[in-house]
């Protein structure tokens, strides 16, 4: 996808969705799987997911935990009781407006 | 990955300002991680390359920045949250008693010393802001840690909003009881306790998610 904008949007669903299903993640870790999941397809700019990942941590959604990782830090991501509620509301919002769009794109097909 | 080469991405990132270590370890094992992958994928690749190659893939230098700048606004509202619960303890126990303190002496000042508070305003955003900017400065010139220096630095909007939105038009608040003029400056007292006692709070808060710096 070379139109990153797109994907600015939905990026904050897209990680509550994928820590719900992994449980703890690091960045990097995210940003690899995101990668891989989309079949390389989302180039996600690495420097563009930990402004993300802080600001869902700031708004409660995220909890963090730091872990000692052959001689650096690893910061460890997880849903917060606060954003394992959210998790469902935003996948639902996220795949509600991919029907929308779908139905303008499509109008036929849908 | 080797001490020394960890120490080079340090180096690195303190090239960008991320010098200190609860803004650096994040990114330290961002790019660890990163030139550890590529040269598991391409055992040829030396370090320098493979560091290169995540320099790149994290957005060169603007990528830095912008994230420096998300941890920039993230510290700004934490530091405005930790100044808005410093002043909030001033309406409780014991607090209240500082409190009574205060707005007593403010009311005794204005009831008993003819001051033009045009010029006692210009004193206060004068010498007290130096002051307090001195004081926080001078007891965080040893810290190295980002969030108590920054927050030390973004209180300075909310500062210039509490001292400059009256302007220098107090002598139209000066009524014969002084309420409006009280308030000010026991109001502008407590912004700036507060603001000397951010660092502390700052440093606790550091230390509490990175127990590692102390």
């Amino acid at each position: 996808m070379k139109d990153n904008s797109l994907l600015k949007g939905a990026l904050s669903t897209l990680i509550l969705k994928l820590l719900a299903d992994n449980g703890q993640m690091y960045g990097y870790e995210i940003i690899q799987k995101i990668k891989e999941a989309s079949a390389e397809q989302m180039q996600i700019t690495e420097g563009a997911l930990y402004p993300a990942l802080h600001k869902m941590e700031q708004s409660g959604l995220l909890k963090s935990e730091l872990r000692p990782v052959s001689g650096r830090t690893r910061k460890y991501y997880a849903l917060s009781p606060k954003g394992q509620k959210a998790t469902q509301s935003k996948l639902d919002q996220l795949q509600g407006f991919l029907s929308s769009v779908q139905m303008i794109i499509q109008p036929k097909a849908s | 990955m080797e001490a020394k080469k960890i120490e080079a991405i340090k180096n690195y990132l303190s090239f960008y300002d991320a010098k200190y270590y609860d803004v650096q370890a994040e990114l330290i094992d961002h790019f660890a991680t990163a030139i550890e992958k590529y040269q598991r994928e391409n055992p040829e690749l030396t370090f320098k390359e493979a560091f290169m190659k995540a320099h790149q893939a994290f957005g060169g230098k603007k990528g830095i920045w912008k994230y420096l700048d998300g941890v920039e606004r993230d510290v700004r509202k934490k530091a405005n949250r930790m100044l808005f619960s410093l002043m909030l303890k001033f309406l409780y126990w014991p607090y209240i008693l500082l409190t009574a303190l205060i707005v007593m002496g403010w009311h005794f000042f204005f009831l008993n010393v003819d001051v033009d508070p045009d010029r006692l305003y210009l004193v206060c955003i004068i010498v007290c802001a130096i002051i307090v900017w001195g004081i926080n400065s001078y007891r965080l010139k040893n810290v190295k840690m980002y969030m108590p220096r920054q927050a030390n630095r973004s209180i300075f909007l909310i500062l210039y909003l509490v001292v400059f939105l009256p302007g220098n038009h107090l002598i139209a608040f000066n009524e014969p009881g002084h309420t409006l003029l009280v308030t000010y400056f026991s109001l502008l007292t407590f912004t700036y306790v507060s603001i000397l006692r951010l660092p502390d709070l700052a440093i606790k808060e550091t230390l509490k998610k990175y127990p590692e710096i102390a």
